[in-house]
């Protein structure tokens, strides 16, 4: 009797506060307001012996909606509330066809005939659970943690600033060189030829002046600073054309090589 | 309590949850209402396991498989919004319109 009550107040709760989640005004009190439904939820789930999963849901609750109130700030125009909000569209088509689906699922809750109870709960229902994840559910465990894994790098992936060609925006560098793109990949594929002889013949030191010879036609032999920019520059700047995705798909190879030899010189 | 009660609770979480995902603009706020329905599924697969079948697990291992659901979606949820809005200043989803199916 007193649990009957405690699940009608509980499910009464989770509903309304899951529905004050699209009647408030404010991004935070709409997070806060789907942890009282979680919460309620996993206080229900109390109710019926399942105490470890409903401790889960409380506890993964709590901090699944910590971190989405930290990006309602980020997002929200409106995050504290202080003007009225409403951003919805097709709002009575929605209305309409939530409430025909929970028409039509209420009407399958008492009309269809449910199978009998079979069993008993067990003693421990968390025993049964982890026996079942460790025994003949192993399969449902791995694909749970393949999915997590595989969830963790592609968020990562898309939430890092980057675009499909590497840079989201190629930054332009002040002191890139303005030579036309084709003359550009000749000069690296002719600093990476450079660069491999030089490294069999005379060492790393003479490759890096050959290097910066190609590019700037610095005089030979002379291993100036100036002659390590102009290479640095010149080979940043080619990978900056290269992140544009205007395809030079050999030269890039070259060019990209001769700048990794360099790289490794310097 | 009974099963029928307990399937009632998720019908209306699911109910409420789909209005939200079918009529928000917001990114963020139509995820929540993604969330709301998947806590709907938590709540009838527990209610399954207790009044159908106790003796044995599946119910629980389809509550922890929901669970699991609702925190993935949640990430990879932000995860798009984020590349979205890196993209192109976007955080309603009438500007996403190019990811219509």
């Amino acid at each position: 009797m007193l649990q009957d009550a405690a699940f009608w107040i509980l499910a009464l709760a989770a509903v309304g506060t899951g529905t004050m989640v699209f009647i408030v005004d404010s991004m935070a009190r709409a997070t806060f307001a789907l942890l009282a439904s979680f919460l309620c939820v996993g206080t229900a789930l109390l109710l019926i012996d399942l105490h470890y999963l409903g401790i889960l849901v409380v506890l993964m609750m709590i901090m699944e909606m910590l971190v989405m109130a930290v990006f309602m700030l980020m997002y929200m125009m409106n995050p504290a509330g202080l003007m009225p909000m409403t951003m919805v569209h097709n709002n009575r088509a929605a209305l309409g066809i939530s409430a025909g689906v929970f028409a039509l699922l209420t009407a399958g809750i008492f009309t269809v005939h449910w199978p009998r109870r079979e069993g008993a709960p067990p003693p421990d229902p968390t025993r049964a659970l982890g026996q079942a994840l460790m025994g003949p559910k192993m399969l449902v465990m791995m694909v749970i943690g393949l999915a997590i894994l595989a969830t963790m790098i592609a968020s990562v992936v898309l939430a890092t600033n980057r675009g499909r060609y590497d840079l989201a925006e190629p930054a332009p560098t002040p002191d890139a060189p303005t030579q036309p793109a084709e003359a550009h990949a000749a000069h690296d594929h002719a600093a990476h030829t450079h660069t491999a002889q030089a490294q069999d013949v005379q060492g790393e030191h003479q490759a890096h002046v050959h290097d910066a010879h190609a590019h700037d036609t610095q005089p030979q032999g002379t291993h100036t600073p100036e002659a390590h920019d102009h290479a640095d520059h010149a080979g940043r700047g080619h990978e900056a054309h290269g992140a544009s995705g205007q395809g030079h798909g050999a030269h890039d190879h070259g060019g990209h090589e001769g700048h990794g030899g360099q790289g490794g010189a310097g | 309590m009974t099963l029928q009660a307990f399937l009632l609770l998720a019908a209306a979480l699911f109910s409420v949850g789909l209005y939200g995902a079918l009529s928000q603009q917001s990114i963020v706020m139509l995820m929540m209402g993604l969330e709301l329905m998947v806590n709907g599924l938590v709540v009838a697969g527990g209610a399954f396991w207790f009044y159908v079948a106790p003796g044995s697990a599946d119910g629980q291992v389809l509550v922890l498989v929901a669970v699991t659901v609702m925190a993935l979606e949640m990430a990879m949820g932000f995860a798009v919004a984020t590349a979205l809005f890196r993209a192109r200043d976007v955080d309603v989803t009438d500007d996403a319109s190019e990811l219509k199916g």
